[in-house]
């Protein structure tokens, strides 16, 4: 007791003959130049000449640090920064004050390095937050054999994958509709290839990608289900690197090079499938052998420009181009029919550190996405083949926005970021009919217009290891054609409070507004669907969310391990549905509006999340069990029932272990691992015919004029009524696939080469895609069996 | 024909398949009802019943007890007149709500209700007409109503009797075209097969909303309108739900070998509790046109 008295009396001594000398303090706080995340751990030093060393510290789980120095007047010191993950910082400061500064770090490019990432989830997940990079997106294996991000969500608890295959994504009962999904901060409403099979974005300009189902920031708005944002990775701007892949499936270039040095760099890529060429040829081979008239094309691409540049310290601007195109055409004699879909985007942002605890970033795009069936009837008696009437279903929106916000820290752990969005969108929706040769009778739908400004602010409190609250508000209003002026506030909740330093429970409430709709045509997440703004008619779809959860970190020696576990209800207003979505993809429907009703969800679900990290072996589980329902007034006569992917059980696994990794007899770096994917799910409900009775014919219908003839399924259908399930009664088999590839990477002074073998459904299952009744008996489609891939790479 | 050969394409390319597969079963045997009130004097009832899907010869339902109400005072009992023709002579009335009950042995009691339209006050409105376009004049439409055409082949003659009578070599006509504002576009056809701007597969439903019912609408149809019956068809809201149902089921399968059949969820309507079928009623205003008569 004694010895511990003298102790306490010599070091407050010892700290007055510090203060006796005059030290300054430099303070401050690291942060990750992209997401602006703290970064601890860092290396923080102040050298006096690059020669004696001072000082030094390490940074705080938040990032923050505090160094003490002697007061110096009329000298300068050197603070240096280091970080084993990041690109090293040295600032001059003045030694005569207290300093506090805001230093940013570089990324090192995890892509194109020696790097390998063995977990698929990083530290930080919890219930509502799930980030994961492109090289950890390949352990969902594609089935373009590439890395897909989109894809990758379906691993992730709370998300039903759509119909077999298909990039739909129906995150916690909710519509895929009601996803947000941003690239470079820009959202995008058409983000899939070769009808939903994977996604737009090519892995060489993502840095990662961050997957939130709830406790959303108020900075994303217009969502009424999760938001999946992806960010761009930003090329060095002192060295050229690329990279070339080939797959049976899709051919990239990746480019990156400076244009300025240490200032300007630009990123350039390119995707484009190799498929629609081996159809093309097909269809060269028909015309050879005098199929005459029938005609097929198709393309399949995407490019991305990324100009980032760093003007000085504390301005930095980056400009972006994007275009994505998917086209269909086949031809014959009597008619033409295409499809079209995709994207082209500009994006302008600019961010500037005003001081160390105030930055202001704007940004400012305009995007053009579009999808479009078109059929083309021939006028077959006019010997020029002139089109005698066109027929469109599809739509088309322009958007454009400028966002502006700032970010100030008013301590270490309180950040406030506060903001106006402004966006100016005319929406295209609907048929379309034209007749060439009598254009005054044309009809096309005229443009909505519509206008929605948001101001929104976001607080932010963490203490690490201890907790983390978030809270937002965000107030929208919405104007424009077919809707009064309306407006709306979301709020945004999220707790995360550490029980212990290992775990703790997280708690989520959002109430979340979006103001367009999405008819979906084929429940597939292919972008082949109808977006309409909310009006008057059809209002703005509201979610009201409430999650609680339980999360746990463990690590020993080199196991990392995570668990998270949660519940969730979901209540969703204003949801859109076609009556039957039969009746507009079979263009029966000449507008839209007469085929679309407007109703309610309820969805709730337990969610249970692990990772397991090990040296050699990174495994992740995710499982859900939830119920979702719907409610029509003119669906299912007006009764609840449930929603078509309401699939009860969820489960996914997924596992990568490396066999070797060593250095051969060239003195070459060589690694060899394996991934292997198990995604099992409870089947999608549908709605079938169940038996048939006596119909009432249409007025008349056997005094039809001669020669007025219809298929005989038509004219059945007539005479007969089918007797159906109720709506989404009868549940298809469940989902079940096993994929398996194996990757070798070999490294080069200067290059890497990556050969990757997959095999999607390795198992060859047929998974039942849907279930029809055709020529007197039940048949089941399943549209992706086996398909196995090669992807050779070689990054520069 | 709308044959989406493209989506056979792009399956072929995906390596797709198909398989006969065995579902669950969940079939098991209704009663059936048809029966739609008109303005004649006789009513007539089907009473069958249902089958396993794709089997299409009916068995009638022997006995029963049929019974027709009019504002729940009971008009009288169906009488089975043939195999599963069951009839009751009555003229129903406008404006009155009908109910139907049905009692078959070891079966629940079938109930089903509806109201009797209004007829429609539409008639020939002056306009340059043709024999191809025919104006008319809404005064009141009350309930939806369906328009369509029986093109007259028969007789070259005077007709003696004005009174507009349907002969079996009449034809329905193909395709007719309006202008009426509230006409329901989901059966626009092809417009490359015909004359008109934008042709309607052999009906067009009209629903005039709730507030301009009685507001008179001045409008056209189009087609071959020189000598035929133009039936103005005033439907119950069940009769309308049920005819737009059976028409859109139709629709889906006008093409052959359309893969997007295959997504076919559309339920006809049906108005029956503990049973299967249509219990509803329309009223007929029919309208006749002779170019070579005048008339």
């Amino acid at each position: 007791m004694k010895e511990r008295f003298y102790y306490t009396i010599l070091l407050v001594i010892c700290s007055l003959a510090t203060i006796g000398q005059e030290h300054i303090s430099i303070s401050g706080i690291v942060l990750e130049s992209d997401t602006k995340k703290a970064i601890p751990s860092c290396n923080v030093i102040v050298r006096n000449g690059q020669t004696r060393l001072k000082t030094g510290t390490i940074s705080q789980g938040d990032g923050t640090f505090l160094i003490h120095i002697k007061k110096s007047p009329g000298e300068t010191v050197d603070l240096q920064i280091s970080h084993i993950n990041y690109q090293n910082k040295s600032i001059q400061l003045s030694a005569d004050k207290d300093q506090q500064v805001k230093i940013y770090l570089k990324h090192k490019d995890y892509a194109l390095s020696n790097v390998n990432v063995y977990s698929d989830h990083l530290p930080e997940n919890r219930g509502n937050v799930f980030s994961f990079s492109p090289e950890q997106a390949k352990s969902s294996i594609s089935i373009a054999g590439e890395p897909d991000v989109i894809r990758h969500l379906s691993g992730l608890p709370g998300v039903a994958q759509g119909i077999e295959g298909t990039l739909g994504l129906f995150v916690r009962g909710s519509n895929n509709g009601s996803n947000r999904v941003e690239f470079n901060g820009v959202p995008f409403y058409s983000y899939s290839h070769l009808v939903g099979l994977f996604s737009a974005f090519p892995s060489e300009v993502i840095k990662q990608s961050t997957f939130r189902p709830g406790g959303i920031p108020a900075q994303s708005g217009d969502l009424s289900s999760s938001i999946l944002q992806i960010t761009k990775k930003k090329a060095k701007a002192d060295s050229l690197k690329g990279k070339i892949s080939l797959s049976p499936y899709l051919v990239g270039a990746y480019l990156a090079f400076p244009l300025k040095k240490e200032k300007v760099s630009l990123q350039l890529s390119t995707r484009h499938s190799i498929l629609p060429y081996i159809l093309n040829g097909i269809a060269d081979l028909n015309e050879d052998e005098d199929v005459e008239e029938e005609q097929m094309k198709a393309q399949v691409m995407d490019f991305t420009a990324i100009l980032d540049w760093q003007v000085n310290q504390h301005n930095s601007i980056d400009l972006m181009l994007y275009a994505s195109n998917d086209y269909f055409d086949f031809k014959d004699e009597s008619n033409q029919n295409k499809l079209n879909w995709g994207s082209k985007v500009a994006k302008l942002a600019w961010e500037c550190q005003l001081s160390p605890v105030l930055e202001w970033r704007t940004k400012s795009y305009f995007s053009h996405s579009y999808s479009a069936r078109e059929s083309i009837y021939f006028n077959e008696y006019r010997s020029d083949h002139h089109p005698e009437s066109q027929l469109k279903l599809g739509t088309k929106l322009n958007e454009w926005c400028v966002n502006s916000e700032l970010q100030y820290d008013f301590t270490d752990r309180l950040k406030m970021t506060t903001g106006l969005n402004y966006q100016n969108r005319a929406f295209h929706p609907a048929s379309e009919k034209t007749l060439y040769e009598q254009n005054s009778h044309s009809k096309s739908s005229p443009d909505l217009k519509v206008g929605l400004l948001a101001a929104y602010a976001n607080f932010r409190y963490h203490i690490p290891q201890k907790m983390e609250l978030m809270a937002g508000y965000r107030h929208t209003i919405q104007s424009g054609d077919n809707s009064s002026k309306v407006s709306n506030f979301d709020l945004r909740f999220l707790a995360d409070i550490y029980l212990h330093k290992k775990m703790g429970i997280e708690l989520t409430f959002d109430k979340l507004t979006q103001y367009y709709h999405v008819l979906e045509g084929l429940p597939t997440g292919w972008s082949l669907n109808v977006l309409i703004p909310s009006s008057d008619l059809h209002p703005e779809e509201v979610t009201k969310q409430l999650y609680a959860g339980f999360f746990l970190k463990e690590q020993q020696k080199d196991i990392n391990f995570q668990l998270t576990l949660g519940a969730y209800y979901r209540k969703m207003k204003n949801l859109l549905s076609y009556k039957n979505s039969i009746n507009l993809f079979g263009l029966n429907d000449a507008t839209w509006e007469d085929e679309v009703d407007v109703g309610k969800g309820y969805s709730y679900g337990v969610e249970l999340s692990g990772s397991l990290q090990a040296k050699k072996l990174g495994a992740t589980m995710a499982y859900t069990l939830s119920k979702s329902d719907r409610k029509f007034k003119e669906i299912n006569q007006g009764k609840s029932y449930p929603f078509k992917f309401d699939r009860r059980h969820i489960l996914n696994l997924q596992t990568k272990y490396t066999v070797a990794e060593k250095i051969n007899k060239k003195n070459q770096k060589v690694k060899q691992f394996v991934n292997a994917v198990l995604a099992f799910s409870t089947g999608h409900k549908t709605t079938l015919p169940v038996s048939s009775y006596q119909g009432v014919l249409p007025p008349y219908w056997n005094q039809r004029a001669n020669g007025w003839t219809l298929p005989i399924e038509a004219d059945n259908n007539a005479y007969h009524r089918q007797e159906m399930t109720a709506r989404n009664a009868y549940k298809m088999k469940d989902y079940f696939r096993i994929d398996l590839a194996y990757t070798f990477v070999k490294y080069r002074k200067k290059s890497k080469r990556e050969l990757s073998i997959s095999i999607f459904n390795v198992l060859n299952r047929k998974n039942p895609y849907l279930y029809f009744y055709d020529e007197e008996r039940w048949q089941q489609l399943s549209i992706v069996p086996i398909m196995p891939s090669v992807r050779w790479s070689l990054s520069f | 024909m709308k044959t989406n050969k493209l989506c056979i394409v792009l399956y072929l390319l995906l390596g797709a398949c198909v398989e006969d597969i065995d579902i669950e079963n969940k079939w098991e045997q209704k009663i059936v009802v048809n029966c739609t009130l008109d303005t004649s004097s006789v009513q007539i009832l089907k009473l069958t019943y249902s089958n396993p899907l794709g089997v299409h010869y009916y068995d009638e339902v022997e006995t029963a007890t049929v019974s027709l109400y009019e504002d729940s005072s009971m008009l009288g009992h169906f009488t089975k007149t043939a195999y599963a023709h069951w009839e009751l002579k009555y003229r129903p009335r406008a404006g009155k709500s009908y109910q139907l009950k049905v009692e078959v042995p070891e079966h629940k009691e079938i109930r089903a209700s509806t109201t009797m339209p209004f007829p429609l006050q539409i008639s020939k409105a002056n306009g340059n007409d043709s024999g191809t376009r025919k104006h008319l004049n809404q005064k009141m439409a009350n309930s939806p109503y369906w328009l369509f055409i029986l093109r007259q082949k028969k007789s070259e003659q005077y007709p003696m009797n004005l009174t507009p009578q349907v002969s079996a070599s009449d034809e329905l006509e193909n395709q007719l075209g309006t202008n009426h504002p509230f006409s329901d576009h989901f059966n626009i056809s092809d417009p490359a097969e015909s004359f008109i701007k934008q042709p309607f597969d052999m009906y067009i439903r009209i629903e005039t909303p709730e507030e301009k019912a009685e507001t008179p609408h001045d409008f056209y149809i189009e087609g071959r309108l020189s000598k035929c019956l133009l039936f103005c068809r005033a439907a119950s809201p069940e009769y309308d739900r049920y005819l737009k149902s059976s028409i859109q089921k139709i629709l889906v399968y006008e093409a052959s070998e359309d893969p997007s059949q295959w997504f076919d969820e559309n339920e006809v309507y049906s108005n029956i509790e503990n049973g299967l079928g249509i219990f509803a009623a329309y009223s007929d205003h029919i309208l006749m046109y002779d170019d070579d008569w005048g008339i």
